[in-house]
């Protein structure tokens, strides 16, 4: 499977496409791919700002039935790629957590399926349904944390296949793996918050075992894969309902941290990490494929690229 | 009666939320009688009449009109009881509504838990508490064998997919890494509950057997069932209500071993056909005007039987059922019969009387939270 090419058969330009969240890193790249293949797109996010490419956004917040419903309606939409999330953890407010990824899907699904909207894809996390669900299951013996986050996101994903189950929507779930790019505004994840340590020449830190493997993808080919995922389900009605996109390569922690020092040439920078956990440890993946549809990408654009677009973006933004 | 129940229930402060309903009422009345300070938040009865009505319950405790979504009142219900113990029960708990009201069955159930369990985590006079999902929480595999408690999740239609969401909120919640850096300085142990239809003197909602058959005999209509062959596990209201209680108990008491999820179902026996159940109600009844009459209608397909694998409630909790089913068709035939003597009759003493003869025979079958306080287990 190459989900990078764009199908032949699906003509992007006859289609209105609405976008929630389209100011998130994953939104911007998306749009600016859809902008490619001429797409009307109706973009939106909760504060109506506008975009980076000063592209307007309709001001929609996902958590107001009412506002959904309304834009879907005006903008009869054909497709709705539904990306707004509250993706950071709130511990100490676990509610908007759930307010926005919980009641924010429900609107979007319900509001599809009473204007009638012909295929919706909803984002999810690798992350928070590959390392859960067996969580879930194994509720007996040390079960593991769930984080407003993670359990929010698979509400969201049960929610979703409930209204494709009971009311018919045509409807495709994507599973992102970590996604890394342009502006990412949570300095917790590894790459941004490497980045931005060494530019204010800082050593880098590492929290976990710095040999932990974990699947990174640069954000354009996880918004590419999205589309590619969409122009499924919109044009072939046995599409499968869910895909895992991930990197057909993983990197340990400190790997992915030893290439942007080696790119940003502050290799004298030592990240401060704990010891790793054992010495022969096997390059297991922490989070173990979901047996059902995967697509393990050959990313078009090197990793090296990747990057040093997203070193770029961040040298450009530090200090704004 | 003295029973272990009694010993920790009783003056203890316990908040109900959905006391208005069915279930919520019976547990109502029987923490009422356990000694303990019952405060319900809920809705208004969900139907007319209603178990609460008929109860009169509004005068008996402290009862809160109150809306699971609005978290602000849920927060400001919790900081001023200050309860020891939240029983969790307001859900939208019909699978068809869920199909016409999709979204506010989520909100209710889904949004409602985590407005709860948010409250209850943050106030430092809470001991336990118990959320009540239901067996259709469970991913439907079509298995023959029954579901155990580390089973996947997920659900079809609305109303089971919101009780699969309300697990995965109440697994957040219960996590005592989380409560910590949520900002609690101790961990308020959560359990679930897991139990399926239940019936019970007191229920009128729509579209369940017991009730229509109810309605039939009130207005001496007959009584048509069109799959009279179908099987369903008929398990009375305070089966699983015995289950959540010992379980909000041991919850306090030691909370490591208790936290998680319960199932609560009725046992293989108690598997009856509609048709049997429909006869021995009307036998036990004595109701010459309402007749059994049978169109039977093959097109719609039941939907298999989900069971439940209630082992970890046995050996765990001691608790078991109690009833037969022709035990359970006689108290819910002497409930309604007295209730349609006279409608304005207080029904509290009836319910009473059947909440302490189910005890007594949980006592003689020695189920651990009926002995006394002093017993030997």
């Amino acid at each position: 499977m190459t989900p990078r090419q764009p199908s032949v058969d699906f003509d992007w330009s006859a289609k209105n496409v609405l976008v929630t969240g389209a100011t998130g890193m994953l939104g911007v790249s998306t749009i600016a791919l859809l902008r490619e293949r001429k797409a009307t797109i109706s973009a939106t996010s909760r504060s109506g700002v506008s975009m980076p490419d000063a592209t307007k956004t309709m001001a929609c917040d996902v958590t107001s039935a009412s506002s959904i419903a309304r834009l879907i309606e005006q903008t009869r939409a054909d497709v709705v790629l539904h990306l707004a999330a509250q993706s950071q953890d709130t511990d100490a407010e676990p509610r908007s957590t759930f307010e926005v990824n919980v009641n924010g899907t429900l609107n979007v699904l319900e509001a599809v399926r009473s204007s009638g909207v012909p295929a919706v894809i909803i984002v999810a996390s690798t992350y928070a349904v590959t390392s859960h669900w067996p969580a879930l299951a194994g509720s007996e013996s040390e079960p593991r944390a769930i984080r407003p986050y993670a359990a929010s996101k698979m509400c969201a994903e049960v929610i979703a296949r409930c209204y494709r189950d009971s009311f018919g929507l045509r409807l495709g779930i994507v599973r992102l793996t970590n996604l890394f790019g342009p502006g990412d505004v949570n300095l917790r994840r590894l790459v941004p918050g490497t980045i931005c340590a060494v530019l204010r020449g800082e050593a880098p830190v590492i929290r976990s075992d710095p040999d932990t493997l974990l699947n990174f993808l640069y954000v354009d080919e996880g918004a590419a894969a999205l589309l590619r995922f969409a122009e499924q389900v919109a044009g072939n009605p046995s599409h499968a309902v869910t895909v895992s996109v991930r990197n057909a390569e993983s990197l340990a922690l400190r790997e992915m941290v030893g290439s942007i020092l080696a790119q940003m040439d502050r290799l004298d920078l030592l990240p401060k990490m704990p010891a790793p956990a054992s010495a022969a440890k096997d390059r297991a993946e922490d989070s173990a494929e979901s047996g059902e549809n995967t697509w393990s990408l050959r990313p078009a654009l090197a990793l090296r690229e990747g990057l040093q677009r997203t070193i770029d973006w961040y040298r450009h933004h530090h200090g704004h | 009666m003295e029973t272990k129940l009694s010993s920790f229930y009783g003056g203890k402060t316990v908040l109900v939320t959905g006391h208005t309903g069915f279930k919520g009422s019976w547990l109502s009345v029987w923490l009422d009688r356990l000694g303990a300070k019952v405060v319900g938040f809920a809705l208004e009865p969900p139907s007319v009449p209603s178990n609460f009505e008929a109860a009169k319950l509004a005068k008996k405790i402290q009862h809160i009109t109150g809306d699971v979504c609005d978290a602000g009142a849920v927060e400001r219900c919790v900081k001023s009881v200050r309860p020891n113990v939240v029983f969790h029960l307001a859900a939208q708990s019909l699978v068809r509504l869920s199909y016409e009201q999709p979204t506010s069955t989520f909100d209710v159930n889904v949004m409602g838990t985590v407005n709860v369990l948010d409250a209850a985590c943050r106030c430092d006079s809470v001991a336990s508490v118990v959320s009540i999902t239901s067996d259709k929480c469970y991913r439907n595999q079509n298995w023959i064998w029954g579901y155990r408690e580390s089973d996947e999740l997920g659900g079809y239609d609305p109303y089971s997919a919101s009780k699969a969401c309300a697990e995965m909120v109440i697994r957040c919640f219960s996590d005592a890494r989380f409560q910590k850096v949520a900002g609690s300085n101790r961990v308020v142990p959560i359990g679930s509950a897991r139990a399926g239809n239940v019936i019970g003197g007191g229920d009128w909602a729509r579209n369940r057997i017991i009730p229509d058959i109810v309605r039939a005999i009130e207005k001496k209509e007959d009584i048509v069932i069109r799959s009279p062959n179908a099987t369903r596990p008929w398990q009375h209201v305070l089966e699983p209500l015995s289950g959540y209680l010992w379980l909000g108990a041991k919850l306090a008491e030691e909370p490591a071993k208790y936290i998680g999820g319960w199932n609560f179902g009725p046992r293989d026996e108690d598997i009856w056909t509609v048709r049997d159940v429909v006869e021995e109600l009307l036998g036990k009844w004595n109701a010459p005007h309402t007749k059994l009459r049978i169109e039977e209608d093959s097109s719609g397909a039941e939907s298999q039987l989900l069971r439940l694998d209630c082992t970890k409630a046995h050996e765990h909790l001691g608790w078991k059922a109690v009833w037969t089913v022709e035990e359970a068709l006689t108290a819910i035939a002497e409930w309604y019969r007295r209730y349609y003597e006279d409608p304005r009759e207080d029904m509290y003493p009836l319910l009473v009387r059947q909440i302490e003869q189910f005890t007594r025979q949980a006592q003689a079958q020695g189920l651990t939270w009926a002995l006394s306080p002093k017993g030997e287990r």
